[in-house]
């Protein structure tokens, strides 16, 4: 798989990159492994957690009991779903998590409003289902499938994204651990599930356009919340790092660092929180504000000021970037950032250049 | 300092003796008391001495005492004079529970006659080594500081995937308690303490007054292991781990202590007090003892059960385990109708197991519990569905017991402080007749502490004295009164409900501060009813009852209610009592100005956003009016002036010109004129626009109310006023006269007699008559009035339709 890295693709796969570490790991794994499992639970924290001694990198910052409970509902007979706050890492946990225990991370439902049962769990080749009626051959196996039969993580992204009717096909299946194909005869008829299989899923539940889910599926799920990075300095050397990451990647020589990491990681933790760090109460957005928006915002300004501006980041890109992020759909959060600007920008613009310079585009706002 | 494993258990068997073992412990671990009561079983010593103040020693036969119920707690305090200062007052606690490995130790020492006593300097003393001592009131003198700060013990517990400090001990000590040799236990524990000590220089020792309390303790061990017979049983000392390790390097330096200097003592005394689990949780919390007594006990429990020598069961802790998860189903399932099925209850039993195991521990901790609590019983996101599930947890892992003190203890001190006090200020209690008392909390401090006194005696519920008159802060009531007027009785009841309110705390600050506490929290589990009014009427009372020290808790709190309050006046409210606060510094003592003034700050701006949108109430719109006159107040107060006042009158502009409610285009309209940010021109053209305009005449009415409420002198400075109301009246036919009436009223209800008479003067000049006759008729109501209108002009009616126009008045 190691060759697909130098395919140019966009994103590769945890796996893939990480390949060498989880290699590292498999060979110093010592104790045993659960049924189905690639590396022990202990080499799987340290996959995501970090290993100083061998060489393996922290992937997943701040909450490491929250790993190990995560590994442990895997090893267990619920499923696991991860839910939160859109932009908290979810989903590349999720990802880490699949990568690690089954070895692949890409079986894996999308979740959608438009999914159907048959694209979860099976569907079949028409043309081959005309000709030789239901067969092994002419099925056609959905992630669910493959995930059972082969003993591997099935993971769900955004799960309450899909109608609680097909969400319910997962109730009995994940009690019984088998799934019931009565187009097939004999053997073929029921996959059972061997070791290893688990479902991960991640959800919002409080975002727009997400559905209910029922409590019989809630009952069947361990839930775990993935909470923002707490830790300012943490989250700033997260945004700088990975901006600079996304930089490095377009070929974009411009320095993002000092002033201008500050400037966009306080203004997205004092939106967030609803309190300034002087211990001013401001109107919290409905937007998301988290660590993941932050480092795109930092991206986009810093792409605003290399092909548009001078070549150094102020804070009127962040501003506008900022500006772009906050107002999406909901009108009060245009004055709530107005009012921002108005309380805790305007003060901060005294005392700092770069705050000045973020002041100068609340123009933006009374468009 | 080299710390390796042999030199680790080469201090092991320094620590440990055929004369003298000195037995390091951790406060409150059940593991280090299971050792202790190992060791008893082994040797016979000649002497026990445990760390403690001197003075303590008289309390070991009722601590021992087998009436005694722990929780119980020590209390001690002192007042001290420092040369050239002026007298501190401190106290402290020392709780003690069946887990304490000092109880543990004492009882041992009762139940076989041999002798026992503290040997630690005495609280006062140990104040006067402290170098830079605040006054403290309600610390704990099991302090484990320490351990918390410690970078080593950090870096340990990071590297053995423990969460803090809390987790490591009970990830290296707790969890396979017994099944280590007494001998391994003590270098571990002397590793442990051992690896935090590396952390602090000789020079950090000695200001902290270290130094010279260990060398008091090592004066103790010498005199009684010299006055050990050669054929008794070693000299046990019990210490915590931090001294322990030092001592055999203490013991060997033959040097003579030097006698520690202390200052004036005043006063000094320890007395033995009912405690909680609830108090002992929170003590911990802040210095950072161990938590969750009732998890503790239980495990504690569970040990006595078996006997001394053969080691506990690591079942135990997960039989333990269940017990706690099904305590914590039951309520949920009884108080909270959360659903939590058998099979979420045993999902989370297999999950605290597993946790363990994954985390490399041969039993659960008390993490993994909570961890799985975390995991199974909480369906949603822990913010929102979850705080309900981890209270409860943390309810449950904190228990609560209330021990019971042994008969002989006497009076408990909550009682004798309160008399000590209420005779320091003067008051007469030991008269029957109701006394009467007047202070003036403005000049006089003496006064304040009497009035601060008595409020907090009201608050506790003591039925002692009545406030009869007086500036009521809390309501904004009678501010203009600078005296307070009390009336008060010492009765058989005031003693009686003050034995019950001990257990709130050993003085009367400390049962007020713990009692105020309870209220603060009850206040942030409110919700909706948390609302900013409220939140500062909290915040004043904190300070009318002296809780100088509760403020942060009590401003955190406020500022998260402003923040979530969504009604403008509740916000404004609040900054009212806030500048009110930063003025009354005097009776209140509020010097806090620069907190204060964060907090106005952040009622300003939560009201200024609010003010965009604001919300107008149907049924008393003029109380948004007042809001909105209130904060012009504000600005141009003392505490108001570092608040960005054009954000204010943008905000006012905006609702003059947009705001749907005509009363409060009206108010806006005024409160600019007033200020001058609007002329007369635009003033005229703005009242000529609403009464003139093809406006409702009930919002043409509403919008005069506004406008006289904020800036009433428009009624004579402004002819055009009266100009266009008077031909507005002249338009307006009966039935719309009518229905405009009451708010017309309203809208000069607030003018002084002699305004009325002045406008009125106006009105006849313009009608070419000297004066409207009499203005007031008080025999009629306002109601009545409108209805005699109506029913005229209903008679009127059928009069006219008989054709009997004529008959009628009009």
């Amino acid at each position: 798989m190691n060759a697909a890295i130098d395919q140019p693709i966009l994103r590769a796969l945890s796996e893939q990159v990480h390949a060498q570490e989880l290699q590292r790991l498999a060979q110093n794994d010592k104790g045993a492994r659960p049924p189905g499992w690639a590396l022990t639970p202990r080499s799987v924290r340290a996959f995501i957690v970090g290993d100083d001694k061998l060489g393996v990198r922290t992937k997943f910052f701040g909450d490491n009991a929250l790993v190990d409970r995560c590994i442990v509902t895997l090893m267990s007979n619920r499923g696991l779903l991860l839910v939160g706050e859109p932009g908290t890492a979810k989903s590349m946990l999720s990802e880490l998590l699949a990568a690690a225990i089954s070895g692949n991370s890409t079986c894996t439902i999308q979740g959608t409003a438009g999914i159907t049962e048959d694209q979860i769990k099976y569907s079949w080749n028409y043309a081959l289902l005309l000709a030789e009626g239901p067969s092994a051959r002419s099925l056609v196996r959905g992630p669910l499938y493959d995930a059972l039969a082969e003993g591997k993580l099935c993971r769900f992204e955004e799960i309450t994204r899909v109608q609680p009717e097909v969400q319910d096909c997962l109730i009995s299946l994940l009690s019984d651990k088998l799934l019931h194909i009565p187009e097939l005869d004999g053997e073929a008829s029921i996959v059972f599930a061997k070791p290893g299989f688990n479902l991960l899923a991640t959800a919002n539940i409080r975002d727009r356009g997400v559905h209910e889910m029922s409590s019989a599926l809630k009952r069947r799920f361990n839930f775990e919340t993935v909470r923002p990075i707490n830790d300012r300095k943490l989250e700033s050397r997260l945004v700088r790092d990975q901006t600079e990451a996304l930089l490095g990647r377009s070929n974009i020589d411009i320095p993002f660092d000092g002033d201008i990491v500050e400037l966009l990681v306080t203004a997205f933790n004092d939106l967030r929180h609803g309190v300034t760090a002087e211990g001013v109460v401001v109107e919290k957005p409905t937007a998301v504000m988290s660590s993941a928006e932050a480092v795109a915002v930092g991206y986009a300004a810093s792409l605003d000021a290399h092909y548009f501006g001078d070549g150094s980041v102020g804070g009127e890109h962040i501003a506008r970037q900022l500006i772009g992020t906050v107002l999406k759909d909901n009108p009060e959060d245009g004055k709530k950032l107005r009012h921002y600007f108005d309380v805790v920008v305007k003060q901060r613009a005294q005392k700092n250049k770069q705050w000045k310079r973020a002041l100068e585009a609340r123009g933006e706002l009374e468009r | 300092m080299v710390t390796t494993a042999s030199r680790i258990r080469e201090l092991g068997d320094r620590l440990m003796t055929p004369e003298l073992i000195i037995f390091p412990v951790r406060h409150h671990s059940p593991a280090c008391s299971w050792q202790l009561r190992r060791l008893f079983a082994t040797v016979t010593p000649s002497s026990v001495l445990v760390e403690g103040p001197r003075s303590f020693t008289p309390l070991i036969p009722l601590l021992t005492h087998e009436a005694a119920k722990m929780p119980l707690a020590i209390y001690t305090y002192a007042v001290i004079k420092p040369k050239g200062a002026p007298e501190q007052r401190h106290a402290s606690y020392f709780p003690m529970c069946d887990y304490s490995p000092e109880l543990v130790a004492l009882r041992e020492a009762a139940k076989r006659s041999i002798p026992a006593r503290f040997v630690d300097l005495d609280f006062a003393e140990q104040i006067y080594q402290e170098e830079h001592c605040d006054e403290k009131d309600g610390s704990s003198l099991l302090d484990e500081k320490r351990f918390r700060r410690s970078a080593h013990l950090e870096a340990l517990a990071e590297r053995l995937g423990c969460r803090d400090h809390e987790e490591l001990w009970e990830h290296l000590f707790e969890i396979d308690a017994g099944h280590v040799t007494l001998k391994e236990h003590v270098s571990r524990v002397a590793a442990y303490c051992e690896l935090s000590r590396l952390d602090y220089s000789q020079e950090d020792l000695h200001r902290d007054g270290t130094l010279v309390r260990e060398a008091e303790m090592v004066r103790h061990i010498r005199e009684a292991v010299a006055g050990r017979a050669a054929t008794d049983g070693p000299v046990v000392a019990i210490m915590g781990g931090f001294h322990a390790v030092a001592m055999p390097e203490l013991l060997r330096d033959a040097s003579p202590s030097q006698p520690c200097a202390t200052g004036d003592v005043v006063e000094s005394t320890s007395a033995l007090i009912r405690y909680s689990f609830d108090r002992l949780e929170r003590l911990n919390g802040y210095a950072a003892g161990m938590t969750s007594p009732a998890w503790q006990q239980r495990i504690w429990e569970r040990f006595m059960l078996g006997d001394a020598t053969s080691p506990p069961l690591k079942r135990t802790r997960q039989d333990i385990a269940l017990e706690m998860l099904s305590e914590v189903a039951a309520t949920l399932r009884s108080k909270y109708d959360v659903a939590i099925p058998m099979p979420a209850l045993s999902a989370a039993y297999e999950q605290t197991l597993s946790l363990a195991r994954l985390r490399a521990r041969p039993a659960v901790a008390r993490v993994d519990v909570l961890d799985a609590i975390t995991s199974c019983f909480i369906k949603g996101e822990v913010g929102t569905a979850g705080e309900a599930v981890l209270a409860i947890a943390r309810q449950a892992f904190t228990g609560a017991s209330i021990g019971t003190v042994p008969p002989g203890a006497g009076t408990p001190p909550l009682v004798k402080d309160v008399m000590w006090r209420l005779r320091k200020q003067k008051l007469k209690i030991d008269n029957i007749e109701r006394q009467k008392t007047t202070l003036d909390i403005y000049r006089n401090p003496a006064h304040r502490m009497t009035s601060r006194l008595l409020h907090g005696l009201t608050f506790l519920g003591i039925p002692f004295a009545q406030r009869i008159a007086g500036p009521d802060f809390i309501h904004g009531q009678g501010l203009n009164r600078l005296q307070e007027k009390w009336d008060y009785c010492h009765t058989a009841a005031t003693e009686g409900a003050l034995v019950e309110a001990s257990v709130h705390g050993a003085t009367l600050p400390l049962a007020v501060a713990h009692l105020f506490e309870k209220k603060l929290d009850a206040f942030r589990a409110g919700g909706a009813l948390a609302t900013a009014r409220a939140g500062a009427a909290l915040l004043t009372q904190a300070f009318v009852l002296g809780l100088h020290d509760h403020l942060p808790a009590a401003l955190a709190t406020l500022r998260t209610s402003i923040g979530h309050d969504a009604e403008f006046e509740s916000v404004t409210a609040a900054a009212a009592a806030v500048s009110l606060l930063a003025q009354a510094r005097e009776p209140l003592e509020a010097l806090d100005a620069g907190e204060l003034g964060v907090l106005l700050n952040t009622a300003y701006e939560r009201a200024t956003f609010l003010g965009e949108d604001l919300s107008v109430p149907a049924d008393d719109p003029a109380k948004v009016v007042r809001a909105l006159m209130r904060w012009r107040e504000i600005l141009v107060s003392a505490a108001g002036a570092q608040l960005d006042a054009s954000l204010y009158w943008a905000m006012l502009e905006r609702i003059q010109s947009t705001h749907p409610v005509p009363i409060m285009q009206g108010a806006a309209t005024g409160l600019r004129y007033s200020a001058g940010y609007l002329g007369a021109d635009a003033l005229q053209s703005g009242i000529v626009g609403h009464l003139r305009g093809h406006a409702k005449p009930q919002d043409a009415a509403a919008f005069m109310r506004g406008l006289l409420q904020t800036a009433r002198e428009v009624a004579w400075q402004q002819p055009e006023l009266l100009d266009a109301l008077d031909e507005l009246l002249a338009q307006w036919d009966d039935d719309a006269f009518t229905a405009v009436l009451p708010e017309l009223r309203l809208a000069f209800a607030e003018m002084t007699p002699r305004e009325t008479d002045r406008i009125a003067r106006v009105v006849a000049q313009r009608h070419g008559e000297d004066q409207l006759g009499t203005l007031v008729i008080r025999e009629h109501s306002a109601a009545d009035v409108q209805y005699h209108l109506e029913l005229s002009k209903v008679l009127n009616g059928i009069l006219h339709e008989d054709h009997l126009a004529e008959w009628g008045g009009a």
